[in-house]
């Protein structure tokens, strides 16, 4: 099936000039830590902290609603130090997802309600599915489709799933539209 | 990725009759057929460790029985467990257990490291395991109570069959020589069997007979041990007891008691390329480096095929007609033609010209015997049921090749829709 | 032998050994002391999403798909070999179901191209882990319970007994059992009852079955179930559930029965012989006291009627397996694949590319044995380890 458009309020979303939409309603701590690399779409109510670490985001990543995007920290004997967290190319996450990784890979599929541990590597072209928990400091391989919690391997992914992923959030780019209100 | 999240709505035939989504299809360049996983060849290609990302060679992965050396599951709830490092005096009392990878400053404190989980909490200290000098690598390995034994059983039936092989053949000798006519060598000189087994590189009947001679069959033993008598009233903890899965990772061991849990040493994974049957060419081979995405091969239906999408449809009323609005995508870089077709005009799959079995190289006969009669194993008719009938526009369409300069461009819509 | 050794790891790969069990497949390496893996035999179904159960199957179709796609996993998941030019152990019952056997090894020569199958019976296997002669395998699995014995290497065939009473049994008796305890429909998935039986339950001796009110009941255990909350799970309930294998009927299909007839049905010279090496295995074997109260009700029932004027055994002995319980029948394939004797016996996949099917030991019952081709390969595996044995 073909994705449907969504619409949003245009009042509501900026739009930048290397194409981010940014919903007003959002919370980006620390924004000069953010940056976001054109393309990318953070819906409401999503958090980004980058006042704990710097956020990198590649192009045509997808932060649905009520996502937490949140540097993972490390604890030392002499106190907390705060990582910065990199997420590749084509990544979606899921609404209410809390993403605690160091690093997401690209082509990468988060679902809803999900909670990725802290300082989790994600590889590239992985897939978490919704409603699952992925325990600190976990390694998700290439092709792995992981579910449940703790959240385990259950199959692999095919091999196009880069494709897949790109032309996933770029149709999800383009249906991502402003209500036409005339 | 709607492939991925949503049902398959749109399946394709595979050459072999499977019905599966574009996705999971392959198509091979040399037979031109679409492949499905069902009738490829599957094969291991390299070994890595899915948690440190490191490539292990066959031959290694083979010896260290397909486990990684340094990394670890943990036997209570099989989640990665991480070294964690701990400051202890030389006096061996651990200090601040909390403690992350500090550099040691003083020289005072020896950094000790222990294993320990992030899930459940389980530790390598809770099973009595004394914490390493080492990050990696050094801890304490179990061997199989039963080796020694089952090791006896396997020299004494290796001995057998040696023992069996050698009298067959002394059979078969005495049977074709004819007594008198010729003295052969180990008649008449001093050249003994034992000799000649020694020049041929068979161990000497010795050795086997002692294995044999010295096997001792299991003893039976009429006591068999009954549960104490104080088992039937002790309190239950449940908390002290593993359950099925724990104790069947590790299937040499099998605890029963929590405190026998063991750090798993982890499972390797592997990278899998695939292969047509039919042409023995490669469908997609990974690249080495476990890391990687790529592939140095990658023949997918995805790549090849026209895509075909459901954009929208009304819902279906008997005896009504209702649109249906289909995408087709042309993922290569050719002109295609499409005609639609309805299901019982589809060309019946050509005939395979069927090797009469002549007997011809020994080997090749047999594998093309093999293969036709495994493709007739395996093919299967297409199930699908039909409750209505779309009725396709009769003319050919054209598909435009894809159009790489669009990708650069933000406008999509580039593919030619129906 | 070192230099005999490296010539056939050249020329052969190491064979792997399949059990396939209702519950629990055994999959690992011959010549190794354990399998590589113990794993439930079900595998991910993309279509339902849910984990799908190899014996669930109506046509063969489905069980050829359900074959592939768990020793895909076996083979690529657990084992990481190529499935192709490596010879495979299959560990089976002798009372597999054609069907089953038969699509088996069309998965196997056909789909995964291994380079031969050796078909084994578990009684023999087991009896060839202890290495004696004469061995009574009682072997108690998921589904079924099964007592073979196995003479000089060969099962007696009509002396085969088998009874559904296997750990599903105590299974059900479990749910009923819980179900009371608790007053509710519980209908809890097999996974946790299977988890209840393996932590709490165990069998009780003889003397306190036979007097089971007046003897002080076992410790009940609060059992944490999720969202359900804690359940309870009564002493009687724990002593209870394998009480199934025990129970008698005017049938006479419990358990011990089943061993004292397969005895009875053997040859007379051999009684004796089979009753002083009975080896208890299969995975249910396991639960604590099981093997005590077997012992105890063996040598009780020998004295009654209608064993004690026809069956002149008094003493039963007791073999251990080198092995974990769920892994003796695996263990005798291991073995057996290790030895040359063993790998030569293989059905070879261009025979099986000719006949298209295999030989089942009730045909050969019937046939003549020069009738059929392949006997060369599918003879009774190791008559002659014991041919030398007897020596």
């Amino acid at each position: 099936m073909e994705l449907q458009d969504t619409y949003y309020n245009k009042s509501e979303y900026v739009e930048t000039a290397s194409g981010n939409k940014v919903s007003r309603q959002t919370v980006l701590c620390g924004s000069q830590n953010i940056v976001l690399h054109g393309k990318v779409i953070v819906q409401s109510d999503a958090i980004i902290r980058g006042d704990l670490a710097n956020v990198k985001t590649g192009r045509f990543c997808i932060i649905s609603k009520g996502s937490v995007i949140r540097p993972p920290f490390k604890k030392f004997s002499k106190g907390v130090a705060f990582f910065p967290l990199q997420m590749g190319d084509h990544v979606f996450v899921g609404e209410n997802t809390v993403v605690n990784a160091a690093v997401v890979g690209s082509y990468v599929y988060i679902g809803k309600n999900v909670v990725i541990g802290r300082r989790c590597v994600l590889k590239d072209c992985c897939m978490i599915e919704d409603n699952s928990v992925l325990p600190a400091e976990t390694v998700v391989p290439s092709f792995a489709r992981y579910s449940g919690s703790p959240a385990r391997l259950i199959t692999t992914l095919p091999e196009a799933t880069p494709d897949l992923m790109t032309e996933f959030t770029k149709s999800y780019y383009q249906h991502f539209l402003p209500t036409t209100v005339q | 990725m709607a492939y991925l999240t949503q049902p398959d709505y749109v399946k394709y035939i595979c050459s072999c009759g499977q019905l599966k989504p574009i996705t999971s299809l392959y198509f091979c360049r040399h037979c031109l057929k679409i492949r499905c996983g069902f009738c490829i060849c599957h094969e291991v290609d390299s070994h890595y460790c899915a948690n440190c990302l490191e490539n292990m060679p066959s031959s290694e992965a083979r010896l260290k029985k397909n486990r990684c050396s340094s990394c670890f599951d943990c036997p209570s709830c099989f989640h990665t467990l991480s070294t964690r490092a701990t400051m202890a005096q030389p006096r061996q009392t651990p200090q601040d257990p909390a403690g992350g990878d500090t550099k040691v400053e003083s020289k005072q404190p020896k950094k000790m490291y222990y294993l320990s989980c992030f899930n459940c909490r389980w530790t390598s200290r809770d099973v009595g395991i004394p914490d390493q000098p080492v990050a990696s690598g050094g801890w304490p390995e179990r061997t199989n109570p039963f080796a020694a034994r089952v090791n006896q059983l396997l020299d004494y039936y290796k001995a057998i069959a040696l023992q069996e092989k050698q009298e067959k053949i002394e059979r078969e000798r005495k049977k074709f020589t004819i007594r008198g006519k010729y003295i052969t060598l180990t008649d008449k000189t001093g050249l003994t069997g034992a000799m000649a087994r020694n020049i041929a590189g068979l161990p000497s009947s010795d050795s086997s007979c002692s294995a044999i001679a010295n096997f001792v069959p299991s003893q039976a033993s009429a006591e068999v041990e009954e549960l104490p008598e104080d088992y039937y009233t002790k309190e239950v903890n449940l908390n002290q007891i593993t359950s099925m899965p724990q104790r069947l990772a590790s299937p040499e061991w099998q605890p029963v008691s929590v405190s026998r849990l063991h750090p798993l040493a982890k499972l390797l994974s592997v990278k899998r390329s695939q292969r047509c049957r039919v042409c023995d060419h490669n469908l997609t081979k990974p690249e080495y480096n476990p890391g990687s995405i790529k592939f140095k091969i990658e023949l997918l239906a995805y790549y090849h095929v026209p895509e075909v999408k459901i954009i929208s449809h009304e819902p279906v009323k008997a005896g009504e007609k209702t649109a249906l609005l289909l995408k087709l995508t042309n993922p290569t870089g050719h002109e295609m033609q499409i005609k639609l077709l309805q299901p019982e005009d589809l060309p019946p799959p050509e005939e395979k010209e069927e090797p009469k079995s002549i007997e011809k190289s020994l080997e090749k006969s047999l594998n093309l015997e093999k293969d036709t009669s495994s493709y007739k194993a395996i093919e299967r008719e297409p199930q699908y049921s039909v409750t209505s009938r779309v009725t396709s526009p009769p003319t050919a369409l054209t598909l435009a090749q894809r159009d790489d300069a669009a990708e650069y461009d933000d406008d999509a819509q580039h593919d030619t829709t129906e | 032998m070192a230099l005999y050794e490296g010539i056939a790891l050249i020329q052969e790969k190491q064979a792997v050994v399949l059990d396939l069990g209702t519950d629990y497949t055994k999959f690992g390496f011959t010549g190794e002391a354990a399998p590589r893996c113990i794993v439930r035999s079900e595998f991910w179904c993309a279509a339902t999403r849910r984990y799908r159960r190899v014996h669930d199957y109506q046509t063969a179709d489905e069980l050829y798909d359900n074959l592939v796609h768990m020793l895909h996993l076996l083979y690529f998941r657990h084992v990481l070999v190529n499935p192709k030019e490596r010879k495979v152990v299959v560990v089976e019952s002798l009372l597999t179901p054609t069907l089953f056997r038969e699509t088996l090894a069309k998965v196997l020569f056909t789909h995964y191209e291994v380079s031969g199958v050796v078909w084994a019976d578990s009684p023999r296997l087991c009896a060839l882990t202890l290495g004696t002669p004469v061995a009574l395998i009682v072997s108690i699995g998921a589904k079924e319970a099964e007592v073979a014995a196995v003479v000089h290497s060969c099962v007696v065939l009509h002396a085969m007994e088998s009874q559904p009473l296997g750990a599903h049994a105590i299974h059900a008796e479990l749910r009923r059992l819980l179900d009371e305890d608790n007053d509710a429909t519980l209908d809890l998935p097999d996974l946790v009852i299977e988890d209840i039986k393996v932590k709490t339950c165990f069998v009780g001796s003889r003397s306190r079955a036979q007097q089971w009110e007046a003897a002080r009941a076992a410790r009940d255990v609060q059992f944490a179930c999720g969202e359900r909350g804690r359940l309870r799970v009564s002493g009687a309930t724990r002593e209870r559930a394998a009480e199934v294998l025990f129970a008698r009927d005017n049938e006479l299909a419990s358990l011990p029965d089943i061993v004292l007839q397969c005895i009875m049905r053997c040859p007379i010279d051999a009684r004796r012989a089979l009753a002083e090496n009975v080896l208890v295995t299969g995975g249910t074997a396991s639960l604590p006291g099981l093997r005590a109260r077997l012992a105890q009700e063996l040598r009780h029932l020998v004295t009654r009627p209608p064993y004690a004027s026809r069956l002149h055994v008094r003493e039963f002995k007791f073999h251990g397996a080198p092995a974990q319980d769920s892994a003796a029948a695996w263990l005798g394939g291991a073995l057996l694949g290790a030895g040359e004797a063993g790998a030569a016996r293989a059905t070879p996949r261009d025979v099986y590319a000719r006949a298209r099917r295999l030989r089942d030991w009730r045909e050969r019952l019937m046939a003549d044995f020069s009738t059929v081709p392949e006997w060369d390969h599918m003879a009774a595996v190791l008559t002659c380890y014991v041919a030398y044995n007897n020596r």
